[in-house]
């Protein structure tokens, strides 16, 4: 999977979770902040991603923004 | 045709600084907070403004239902019809007042009790809650009728949603549960306490005197029970919401039954979004709108405004 590929798929999980548009899902937007994410949220993002890219996170990994997220899926998936 | 289904805040989604544009925009919704107060005998505003008192849930409990009426009240003058509700634990007193079911003045000081009560019931015993997500609830049921049957405090407390439920009980009970089931997806929740388990058992005993004092009326639509799972009737309204402190919710069945009623759109009012979100995974094909300042409320009229001039 390329970067683009794992943000479209991180900007779609998250718009999906937070009930949020896709277009505020931009990659500086912190998680918390700007989408108005609790822990849980966070917590229901990750497992989603786990789920739909068939890849185990750890959720205690700190993530800030979205290009956090991709950043570290693409870490994880070239382990 | 539009038809509208209100979704009341619960304890949790209180937030600091909570309505206040709307407190500054709209002299309805001011009226409604300070007659809230006034029936509570509490500085509502300057509560919803300090982090301490609003940490206290004998405190956000008021507060939250006071917002949640503000709002309802400010929809009602823009003659927005409603056709049910359901609300959250707390939630429910917020849809049973704006219902016409409790009134006010009788409802907030029972708001009040309950609170007080509840806070009361914790004490500095260690409570914890988890929420579970995809859950498998046999499995979830099983554990805990296991380790309950090892005299262990923990159950299931709320069933949120098909993708989440919550578990609460002692910080052992919970604790071990999480231990018995460790392939589960768990996370701990900043609780104040376990409600909606029998830690609450007491406290549930002790509000029922404050409920046998108040009146109960036929409302102006349905609110469906989180305990019952059926719309509160006058005659078992003071049992249900005794139980409803001790017992788990059913907001998941809330929303079905909402949807099923031929409801097309939900609402939700107060500080957060968290049922929204619980409507997205539950019942995805109703439009869902939330109300927690100024902008929204705007945009939630316009938007419904437009559509029956379209209808």
């Amino acid at each position: 999977m390329t970067k683009a590929e794992i943000l479209k798929k991180v900007q779609a999980v998250i718009a999906e979770q937070l009930d949020v548009a896709e277009s505020q899902v931009v990659p500086t937007a912190n998680i918390r902040e700007d989408l108005d994410a609790d822990s849980l949220d966070i917590f229901e993002v990750m497992n989603q991603l786990e789920d739909d890219l068939e890849v185990k996170l750890d959720p205690d990994e700190s993530i800030v923004t979205v290009q956090n997220v991709v950043d570290y899926i693409d870490q994880t998936m070239a382990k | 045709m539009t038809k509208i289904g209100l979704l009341m805040s619960g304890q949790g989604s209180e937030k600091v600084g909570m309505g206040n544009d709307l407190y500054q925009t709209y002299p309805q919704y001011r009226a409604v907070i300070d007659q809230v107060s006034a029936y509570a005998k509490l500085n509502l505003p300057a509560i919803m403004n300090d982090a301490t008192l609003l940490g206290q849930t004998r405190y956000a409990q008021p507060a939250l239902v006071a917002m949640s009426v503000g709002i309802n009240a400010l929809l009602a003058d823009a003659d927005i019809a409603v056709a049910g509700a359901i609300g959250l634990s707390l939630g429910e007193y917020a849809a049973l007042i704006t219902s016409g079911q409790l009134s006010l003045a009788e409802g907030m000081p029972l708001v009040v009790q309950r609170g007080a009560l509840m806070q009361a019931a914790i004490g500095d015993q260690a409570h914890a809650m988890a929420a579970i997500l995809k859950p498998d609830i046999a499995q979830v049921e099983a554990a805990c009728a296991t380790l309950q049957a090892q005299g262990q405090q923990v159950s299931i407390a709320n069933y949120n949603s098909p993708q989440q439920i919550v578990v609460g009980g002692t910080e052992a009970g919970v604790t071990a549960l999480l231990t018995a089931l460790p392939e589960m997806r768990a996370l701990r929740l900043p609780v104040k306490g376990a409600f909606h388990t029998p830690l609450f058992e007491q406290a549930a005993l002790n509000f029922q005197t404050a409920l046998a004092a108040v009146d109960f009326q036929v409302g102006d639509y349905p609110v469906i029970s989180n305990t019952t799972e059926k719309p509160f009737a006058p005659d078992s309204i003071r049992t249900t919401l005794v139980a409803q402190m001790a017992q788990p919710t059913h907001f998941e069945t809330g929303l079905r039954q909402l949807a099923d009623s031929g409801v097309t759109t939900l609402i939700e009012v107060g500080p957060g979004n968290a049922l929204s979100k619980f409507a997205r995974q539950t019942v995805p094909n109703l439009a869902r709108f939330n109300i927690s300042n100024a902008d929204q409320f705007e945009t939630v009229v316009a938007s419904l405004k437009g559509e029956s001039i379209n209808d």
